[in-house]
């Protein structure tokens, strides 16, 4: 017969049924005529019981928030890496698009506008200013002499 | 049509995150700030980890993480300075830091008075060591068999249930104050369960 103290260590793994089947049939055969090792059981079982109905806390919704703010509705850091790649030249284009606009629109709006006239200073040149249209052939006839 | 990470995701958070959230607070012993830090941490590793490993048993391998998580807080913590045992230690209810590690049958006087039966479980429970307190919770709170619990903690089969044996007899003898009638008033089903094995 197994001795008591050796049915009293497997006690716990015979109510989990966590025993093979051949000792399971032991430690049975033993609990049907051993009132001590019958106590003994009965007591775990209570323990087993009582650990089971012992009611735990859900987890709380703000904490589930929490951890959707961090993981499904974080992007990632190759998502924010390629927004980023696809943002900055686009932005770059941009000012570039923007700045060449704004210097030929400007360049064709003088040309378009009329003549040039421009103001020397005495000391510069004594030439007199030849003031034309820009579809005029400067007529130096005159001024060579 | 397949449901896509996202949605997979959310419903995991959703079945899952009660189980996680209690394994936590058994990890924590009670701590409800840290049971927090550990489950969001969790599941953000899970997050990450889930398009290049979705394992046949999720539960399991969210208990898993959350038990390996919890083992490195542990180190880290205990690489910080030391601290009096009369400090105050961070689990309330007026108890120090010598509470903790006193032995269950030395209870200290200044223990608050836990009026119901499933507080003083709860509480005897949370002071067991982690190595007979994890091993217990997962089989008797939470129906895991001994293979998965050995899976998850990391040990052999033996060696989880001569772990869950122990740390029965140690809650046994914890609660031993209790009043008999009222243990045994929950387990009315005792022969039942005798000729069901």
């Amino acid at each position: 017969m197994i001795p008591c103290k050796d049915i009293q260590q497997v006690v716990s793994a015979y109510l989990d049924r966590q025993l093979a089947s051949g000792d399971l049939a032991e430690v049975r055969l033993h609990l049907e005529t051993c009132a001590a090792c019958r106590a003994e059981e009965r007591s775990i079982l209570q323990l087993k019981e009582t650990l089971r109905t012992v009611s735990m806390p859900s987890i709380p919704a703000d904490l589930i928030a929490s951890i959707e703010a961090e993981t499904i509705f974080k992007p990632r850091w190759w998502e924010a890496a390629f927004l980023g790649q696809r943002l900055a030249p686009a932005l770059v284009g941009l000012a570039l698009g923007l700045g060449a606009w704004f210097y030929f629109a400007h360049a064709h709006h003088a040309w378009r506008s009329g003549p040039v006239n421009v103001a020397l200073s005495p000391t510069v040149s004594s030439a007199p200013v030849v003031a034309m249209h820009r579809d005029q052939e400067p007529d130096l006839s005159e001024k060579i002499h | 049509m397949g449901m896509t990470k996202t949605e997979e995701f959310s419903e995991l958070l959703r079945t899952y995150g009660d189980m996680a959230y209690r394994m936590a607070l058994h990890l924590t012993r009670g701590r409800e700030d840290e049971a927090r830090d550990l489950v969001q941490e969790a599941f953000i590793r899970i997050w990450r980890y889930w398009s290049f490993q979705k394992p046949d048993h999720f539960k399991s391998w969210m208990y898993r993480i959350l038990h390996n998580l919890y083992l490195d807080n542990r180190r880290r913590a205990q690489r910080r300075p030391t601290v009096s045992l009369d400090d105050p230690a961070p689990f309330g209810e007026g108890l120090t830091w010598e509470d903790r590690f006193a032995e269950p049958q030395a209870q200290p006087a200044r223990v608050v008075e836990i009026r119901d039966l499933q507080a003083q479980v709860t509480y005897a429970l949370q002071r067991l060591p982690a190595e007979f307190r994890i091993p217990v919770m997962l089989c008797d709170m939470e129906g895991l068999s001994y293979d998965d619990i050995a899976r998850i903690v990391s040990c052999p089969v033996g060696t989880v249930r001569s772990r869950i044996h122990r740390g029965r007899l140690q809650l046994r003898h914890a609660l031993g104050h209790l009043d008999e009638k009222r243990m045994g008033a929950e387990t009315s089903h005792e022969e039942e369960h005798y000729d069901s094995l």
